[in-house]
């Protein structure tokens, strides 16, 4: 045997080929309908962030808190990737202040939290006061 | 003006980089794209790094890469050989639908691009985590851009990983004044579109027509390809580079243009400034080219030689970011031998290699079907020099791969899951060529003077070294 044919090579292809591309139709027709894309589409982080950006400095390091933990160590996760999930998405949309997770003695500090309920206690717990709330509460300046 | 000269910089340093490789057409114009952008984004960090980010450096950057590569262009000797001289016209048992399918899946590709694209705009997680976070704090820094480095930042951020995508987003954000999530995107479907022309071009070239659109409709038709291009990740361009390392190796290994392999080390070398694994892989096709018997033990030292040299200036540019910038990676962080001496870890890690192989959602039957070959064809085949090169390189940086899996500190299968088919889908389009490169006949007449192949194709080894090696 000195190769494969072409033409079976081909037909091999042609049947795999086909396979991956149903399997792209069925992600993109059924599984996550492409005629639904822009009613269903999930807003942007960096949304949520925009004007609280507007307040910050341009640059400069900004102490993070949050009512959710955040995976801080390589080989130690959280129970949950929501408070990462959370501080990923601010350093995101505010860089390049740099977001330093745990420190409460910059002025201001940023806070931001998945239920904005907690968000006095988030605040009393660094012994910061709120000073201004952003989207409902869910993120805040936080100042001595 | 600063937008002309970037594109101009882009195409006459691409223009330049890829004349010096022995081939022509699509191939040639797909590596333009990929190093032209390379050494853009590449010219950019040292200009950074070296003068600051002031606008005009990089105008003057911009402007020596256009005067260097126009300079490079005009004296390169024209009618230089070419290794895919011997490559006739399409047979006339070639199938044609193979090429209709192609234009087709293109087509449905570059659909699903944008749709995935409007669906996700900030592309996947490690996109807005890591590459156009780290290409948002290159643009909006100015000259405080070195707290994309802080160490302040969690590591999540992977401050280690090189530059070129980001380089890149970073210098079109700045161009175009906006931070538009279709500027990353652009990006990588430029890479994506490379990467199919490249295969295409490259199996063409090596094996004839009616290859190449095989091996182009089998990388379109993975069903993870696309959606990790519009994820804007670095996974796409990184596999693109190493696709160019690998076909460039192969030409020069079927060809004996060893003039190949300066190129097949300036692409490794890129794709060690895209990112970590680049380095990985590069050294892998180091030692596979030196490994794998092509040639005689002193022509194959030459050929490394010549890879080195090609690899040398993206090289001395990693290895000085890694040395004085980013020095820590998290996946090495409390690395212990214990880990690696843990049998229960290699047999779970074992286990969910297995069940990916299957795993439908992404690759469809494309890996089971690799495998199958390799398990049915591989020992049946003729032993074909670039082929073993490229396999052994891809199977050494698999098998090292899996042993950083077993080092790493993060739970293991958390970790495998979440990073192996970004892993494979960096190796697939090199291993697709690999594949073409095994199936296909080869023509006596493509084969290289001083390869095992050509010694067996004439029937006659030029030397005992030779026939040696091809044993």
């Amino acid at each position: 045997m000195t190769g494969v044919p072409l033409r079976t090579a081909a037909r091999a292809v042609a049947l795999l080929a086909a396979v991956g591309i149903a399997r792209e139709a069925y992600f993109h027709l059924v599984s996550e309908p492409a005629w639904h894309l822009l009613d269903r589409r999930a807003p942007r982080a960096e949304e949520r962030y925009r004007a609280v950006r507007a307040a910050l400095p341009a640059s400069g390091r900004i102490g993070y808190v949050s009512d959710e933990p955040v995976s801080a160590r390589p080989g130690v996760l959280e129970s949950d990737e929501w408070g990462t999930w959370l501080y990923q998405s601010a350093q995101y949309a505010l860089a390049p202040v740099v977001l330093v997770v745990g420190e409460a003695g910059t002025d201001p500090v940023l806070a931001n939290v998945k239920e904005p309920e907690r968000l006095d206690a988030v605040a009393r717990a660094h012994g910061l006061r709120v000073e201004r709330r952003f989207e409902g509460g869910r993120v805040a300046l936080l100042r001595r | 003006m600063s937008a002309i000269l970037a594109a101009a910089a882009v195409a006459i340093s691409g223009a330049a980089a890829s004349s010096f490789a022995p081939v022509r057409g699509a191939f040639r114009a797909a590596l333009a794209v990929l190093f032209g952008v390379g050494i853009w984004s590449a010219g950019y960090s040292v200009a950074l790094f070296a003068f600051g980010a002031d606008p005009r450096v990089r105008l003057a950057k911009d402007a020596l890469l256009v005067a260097a590569g126009a300079a490079v262009v005009a004296w390169r000797p024209r009618g230089a050989a070419l290794a895919g001289d011997a490559v006739g016209a399409p047979s006339r048992d070639a199938p044609r639908w193979p090429a209709y399918a192609v234009a087709a899946a293109a087509v449905l590709a570059t659909a699903l691009f944008v749709e995935h694209t409007v669906r996700v705009p900030d592309g996947g997680w490690d996109a807005w985590a890591i590459w156009n976070l780290r290409a948002r704090f290159l643009a909006r820094g100015g000259a405080g851009f070195r707290a994309a480095f802080s160490p302040e930042i969690l590591f999540w951020a992977h401050r280690d990983y090189p530059l070129l995508v980001p380089g890149a987003v970073a210098q079109a954000f700045l161009l175009a004044r906006s931070e538009s999530p279709w500027v990353p995107a652009a990006v990588s479907s430029a890479f994506a579109a490379a990467a199919v022309a490249l295969l295409g071009a490259a199996a063409r070239e090596l094996r004839g027509p009616g290859w190449g659109a095989l091996a182009a409709l089998a990388l379109l038709s993975t069903p993870c390809f696309v959606g990790f291009a519009a994820n804007q990740q670095a996974d796409v361009p990184l596999a693109a580079l190493l696709l160019a390392a690998c076909a460039l190796t192969a030409i020069a290994v079927e060809s004996g243009q060893q003039g190949a392999l300066l190129g097949a080390g300036f692409a490794a070398s890129l794709a060690a400034w895209t990112k970590n694994e680049g380095t990985l892989y590069l050294a892998c096709l180091a030692a596979a080219l030196l490994a794998t018997r092509w040639a005689p033990l002193r022509e194959r030292v030459r050929g490394l030689l010549r890879f080195g040299l090609g690899a040398l200036p993206v090289l001395a540019l990693v290895a000085w970011f890694k040395l004085r910038v980013a020095h820590e990676s998290d996946l090495f962080a409390g690395a212990s031998s214990s880990r690696v001496l843990d049998a229960a870890r290699w047999g779970e890690l074992l286990a969910a290699v297995l069940r990916r192989i299957v795993y439908f959602q992404d690759w469809g039957l494309w890996l089971v079907a690799e495998i199958a070959v390799l398990a049915i064809l591989l020992p049946r085949l003729p032993r074909r020099p670039a082929a073993r090169a490229i396999g052994t390189a891809l199977a050494l940086a698999l098998a090292l791969t899996m042993v950083v899996y077993v080092l790493q500190p993060h739970p293991l299968l958390w970790f495998f899951r979440a990073s192996i088919d970004r892993v494979l889908i960096q190796l697939w389009p090199s291993a697709l060529l690999a594949t073409v490169l095994l199936l296909a006949p080869q023509s006596a007449a493509r084969t290289s003077p001083s390869s095992g192949a050509a010694a067996e194709a004439a029937g006659a080894s030029p030397s005992p070294q030779t026939r040696a090696n091809d044993r």
